[in-house]
């Protein structure tokens, strides 16, 4: 290993995690913290921590030029970003490159084009990846009605030009079209001066379906198999888990070869994701975008193939090829993981920040907790809420499933409120036990009036 | 053909290391690898200033510049004299150079980093005794 000292851009339980890998390897590590993370488990288990701003992440975590100046005035070779702040901003490869200073991720080149959802999809496309079926130049009615029948309904309608949900329209029969597509043209027109249409298959009954990616500096790129990542509460992911039992083994490996295609076609280096959407109506496929990150939801994938997928980052971000080959990757058993936020569910998920007074995690042979969290802590007002990740395994999805129900009943957490209640409830629905659930199921159960009252809220804590 | 280090030569060269003023050392022969950093260099923590002394903190993160460029003296020293809007130093961050204002008036009684360390956001730079205070 040719990296000697690495600096943590980032914070919370993937700092932790990142200092646990380098120390692993014998590497050294700085983390950066802000003013209000000087204490923090990242900060006592790195080598040393450097206050880089104030609590404010727009003045710290999101500070290019201090990360960089943190990283070289402390003698760092290499800075790794985890996940969220800046670690799919192109900027901060570039300024490290500049100064000498290896970034573990993608090239700069690769995270500005993949974060160019047009920019990704024509890419995807051309790598032969299947896009969602649709047209971005619908400028009259005629044109709507012949893309519609060309992709088939439902549709949604938004405006080609300007981001956001400004104008959407969904069409479910034909006969609507018209008057949806005077509706969403006029607003577009209004909100952006231009009347043209984006037009897409909307679907609807969909699972959300990502392969990981890693790739070395030689050229070689490998998958590490897929998560099934469907279960989302406004597009936040809730539950993450692999392999993708539930979607039938021909289409998984199209999917599979397909997030090859696409990271060798961009010449992708290190780790990363490709989403897909599986509509499970058609049993078809499409590109979704492609993370140019470590994801949160990455220990599903350590948990199945044995490989440490930030060890290998910094591997292949010191330039050694890969040793493993496809043909060594295999997917052993089922593994789940549930996020812990420090969030009020039965009050619209409120933030939740706060003394944690008592915190137990269970212990078994089956799970892993990767958190930054310990009793004492106090968790900051300022930072994305998320405490902590369980990830369970079983020999197979029954078994996982049955475990994480168990494991949830085991953690505890007091002096905050968290998501263990609210997750207890969702896992225990015989939906989710089937597997009969789409990306809008989340949402759709927690708006039954059974399941705010079935126990989201507050209840006895249980004792270990 | 290179032979190993064995254990005593890897102890001499990290007796020689340790005299030496280097900040760090990378030496591979044939394949054992020595590498050796001086616990963080910039890392001036140490430094006992007592909990109630006035003191000139870093405003931001970045490398202190305590002169006006290249060759000039440092802007201040023990005994300067300094006011609240006194410039006592640089703070250079990439290719920025931002002003350290003093914030306060008095004397330095010490300057608590060196030209051109790595200063963190928050970090004590000067000691002060301030004007007006029991002392004066």
């Amino acid at each position: 290993m040719s990296l000697r000292r690495v600096f943590v851009a980032n914070r919370g339980e993937i700092a932790v995690r990142i200092v646990r890998a380098c120390h692993a390897l014998g590497i050294e590590t700085v983390v950066a913290v802000s003013d209000a993370d000087r204490d923090s488990l990242a900060a006592r288990l790195a080598g040393r921590s450097v206050c880089i701003g104030p609590a404010r992440s727009s003045t710290s975590y999101l500070n290019v030029d201090a990360v960089v100046t943190a990283a070289v005035g402390t003698g760092c070779d290499a800075l790794h970003p985890g996940y969220g702040f800046l670690a799919e901003n192109a900027a901060l490869a570039d300024a490290c490159t500049e100064m000498g200073v290896v970034f573990v991720g993608p090239r700069a080149e690769t995270i500005r084009e993949m974060g160019n959802k047009i920019r990704a999809r024509e890419l995807a496309a051309r790598a032969g990846v299947p896009i969602v079926p649709g047209a971005s130049d619908v400028a009259d009615f005629e044109r709507a009605a012949s893309v519609a029948k060309e992709i088939g309904l439902p549709i949604l309608l938004k405006a080609a030009s300007g981001g956001g949900g400004r104008g959407m329209q969904v069409v479910r029969e034909l006969a609507d079209l018209r008057g949806a597509f005077e509706t969403a043209s006029a607003e577009a027109r209004a909100a952006f001066g231009d009347g043209t249409l984006y037009v897409e298959r909307l679907i609807l009954n969909a699972r959300h379906i990502e392969v990981q990616i890693i790739a070395d500096q030689h050229g070689k790129v490998l998958h590490l198999g897929e998560r099934d990542c469907t279960l989302q509460r406004r597009h936040q992911k809730i539950v993450e888990e692999g392999p993708a039992a539930l979607v039938a083994e021909p289409l998984l490996k199209k999917i599979r070869d397909a997030a090859v295609a696409l990271a060798v076609g961009v010449r992708y280096e290190n780790a990363g994701t490709v989403e897909f959407i599986v509509d499970q109506d058609r049993n078809e496929f499409f590109f979704l975008e492609v993370n140019t990150r470590i994801q949160v939801e990455h220990p599903v994938t350590e948990a199945l193939t044995g490989v440490d997928l930030v060890q290998e980052q910094l591997r292949v971000a010191a330039g050694e090829p890969l040793k493993l080959d496809q043909k060594q990757v295999r997917l052993t058993g089922h593994a789940i993981e549930c996020r812990i936020n420090a969030e009020a569910a039965h009050k619209g998920f409120r933030p939740s920040p706060g003394r944690i007074t008592a915190w137990r995690e269970p212990e078994h042979d089956f799970v892993r907790v990767d958190t930054h969290c310990y009793p004492g802590y106090v968790v900051p007002p300022f930072y994305d809420s998320m405490l902590a990740k369980l990830i369970v395994v079983g020999a197979d999805r029954a078994e996982a499933v049955s475990r994480t129900r168990q494991v949830l009943e085991e953690f505890s957490v007091e002096g905050i409120e968290t998501t263990l209640p609210f997750l207890r409830t969702l896992l225990a629905r015989p939906e989710y036990v089937s597997g009969a659930v789409n990306t809008r199921w989340v949402e759709k159960v927690m708006s039954e009036s059974d399941f705010s009252n079935a126990g989201i809220s507050e209840r006895p804590q249980v004792h270990g | 053909m290179a032979q190993d280090l064995t254990q005593a030569d890897m102890s001499e060269i990290l007796s020689a290391f340790e005299r030496s003023d280097f900040a760090c050392l990378d030496l591979a022969i044939g394949s054992v690898r020595l590498a050796v950093t001086r616990p963080s260099v910039a890392e001036e923590g140490a430094l006992d200033i007592p909990p109630d002394a006035a003191v000139v903190t870093a405003p931001l993160l970045g490398f202190f510049q305590s002169s006006d460029g290249g060759g000039e003296s440092a802007l201040v020293g023990p005994g300067s004299e300094i006011q609240a809007d006194s410039t006592i130093g640089f703070i250079r961050v990439m290719q920025k150079r931002f002003p350290v204002k003093a914030g306060k008036s008095g004397t330095v009684v010490r300057v608590l980093v060196e030209d051109r360390q790595l200063v963190e956001y928050g970090q004590a730079l000067l000691e002060i005794r301030p004007a007006g205070g029991d002392e004066a």
